[in-house]
């Protein structure tokens, strides 16, 4: 979907969701997953539907993911450096309904 | 100086200053609204936004009996206002809880309300003692914790985004023409004729009424005409968490859920002067009660917390007077400017402007204080 420019950063390697993409250092974790064709960051913690990145200049917080552990981190505002693990951030979880 | 004449001058751009001014204009006074800076204190951009009944008018029946026309009155008004604005004031008549942990504090509740029943001058006052099962009855998805005894149910309350509110009041105010003010600091108010001249470093102001309702700057601005209205400030501090689904339509004192999923917790009590820093000790008093009573919400992270100062009259009630040495100034302060806001801009408009008088309405004069 997205056309990359010419990239000079060094190559590396980040886990996305268990799943292993190469990519350069010198741009956003966001732009990285984009760059890879990922699109899906995370769900909207009130109604489930999908986000994904908006404004790319940390304004929106659409774009957050849980990068190394650490959730709520806006991916457009990171660099990318080897060996990230991310994963798509979780909507909390909330299921605990009443039994009484 | 030049001056600048008008019907009446609106001294506060509070809830309760911005209510009156859109009412009085409603009311057909042409008004001016003089606030101070945007960055200032004002306990209207730090509140909890509760429609609240169910534990005011404590010792003083007229001020329950006020408290329930002016959340009756908030269907009627809150519709009213968003179709002239065309905003959203996401208000919703949930009914209130009052959470209770524990059998003391059980008991504290059952023996408040029974109080308030014996004080009503008509003997009814709506609020209902639940228990902790026809409680979780009403809340099928959010379970209580353990410590959870009951609590009080109000079917009067309910919640309102308190900033939509704010914002919504400037609109309707300025589309019928008011005249607001911001950076307008009350140095000094005269008697000038019949009527008041209000001075600021930018710019003197004329006017027949004249308004007082400066939250925390009351007392001085008040003395000025021979009104005596004590205020003093009290810190109440506030968290609130990321988004998630609709699990808590209702409010309660301590916790909301917004329109837009964020859970709110409140609100400490702290009398620590002019200042509104926050405290790890007294948020995580705030957040161990609300996750005794909801301890699914331990799974939301915080977002953001802040404090405000309540605006508190020595005994927390309302005041509203006019001046008997300056007839035409008048003082309003109270801790409830956004249960109250439905009344002070539809009808407190009739007493200022036209002199009606609502039946015992004496009680809220400030000579109570006078021992």
């Amino acid at each position: 979907m997205f056309k990359k420019l010419p990239q000079n950063g060094e190559k590396v390697s980040i886990d996305f969701e268990g799943k292993r993409l190469e990519t350069v250092t010198g741009q956003t974790v966001a732009a990285a997953l984009l760059g890879s064709g990922e699109m899906l960051f995370r769900e909207s913690a009130v109604t489930g539907q999908p986000r994904s990145v908006y404004c790319m200049m940390g304004v929106c917080f659409e774009c957050l993911l849980e990068i190394d552990g650490k959730p709520n981190q806006q991916s457009c505002m990171i660099l990318v450096q080897e060996g990230m693990k991310i994963r798509r951030q979780q909507r909390p979880i909330m299921e605990n309904h009443a039994s009484a | 100086m030049n001056s600048i004449q008008t019907d009446t001058i609106v001294i506060g751009g509070g809830i309760i200053g911005v209510s009156l001014a859109y009412g009085l204009i409603k009311h057909g006074s042409s008004v001016i609204l003089l606030d101070r800076e945007d960055q200032n204190l004002t306990a209207s951009r730090a509140n909890f936004g509760l429609v609240w009944v169910q534990s005011k008018g404590y010792g003083m029946p007229r001020y329950a009996e006020w408290c329930i026309e002016a959340t009756d009155h908030w269907p009627v008004f809150s519709e009213s206002l968003e179709e002239e604005t065309g905003s959203k004031l996401n208000y919703e008549n949930t009914g209130g809880f009052e959470i209770c942990l524990g059998e003391e504090e059980l008991a504290a509740r059952v023996k408040f309300i029974e109080d308030m029943r014996m004080q009503s001058r008509n003997g009814q006052y709506e609020v209902s003692m639940l228990s902790r099962d026809e409680l979780q009855k009403m809340l099928p998805k959010i379970a209580l914790g353990n410590d959870v005894s009951g609590a009080s149910f109000c079917r009067h309350d309910g919640i309102v985004d308190p900033l939509n509110l704010l914002r919504t009041f400037y609109q309707g105010f300025q589309k019928r023409g008011g005249d607001y003010r911001p950076g307008h600091w009350v140095e000094d108010i005269q008697k000038d004729g019949s009527g008041f001249l209000v001075k600021t470093p930018k710019q003197h102001f004329r006017a027949q009424k004249l308004v007082i309702a400066s939250g925390l700057a009351t007392t001085k601005l008040s003395n000025m005409v021979g009104m005596a209205v004590p205020v003093s400030p009290q810190k109440g501090q506030v968290l609130v968490t990321e988004r998630t689904s609709k699990l808590f339509p209702f409010a309660t004192g301590g916790i909301r859920q917004n329109a837009n999923g964020n859970f709110m917790f409140g609100a400490s009590h702290e009398d620590t002067g002019i200042e509104i820093g926050t405290s790890t000790d007294i948020l995580k008093v705030l957040v161990s009660r609300a996750l005794r009573i909801f301890p699914v919400l331990e799974n939301l992270q915080l977002v953001r917390t802040w404090a405000g100062l309540r605006v508190l009259t020595p005994d927390q009630k309302p005041v509203y007077c006019e001046s008997e040495e300056f007839p035409g100034a008048f003082a309003v302060t109270s801790h409830s400017g956004v249960s109250l806001a439905s009344l002070h801009s539809d009808k407190l408009p009739e007493w200022i402007l036209e002199g009606k008088i609502f039946p015992d309405f004496d009680v809220f004069h400030p000579r109570r204080f006078n021992v």
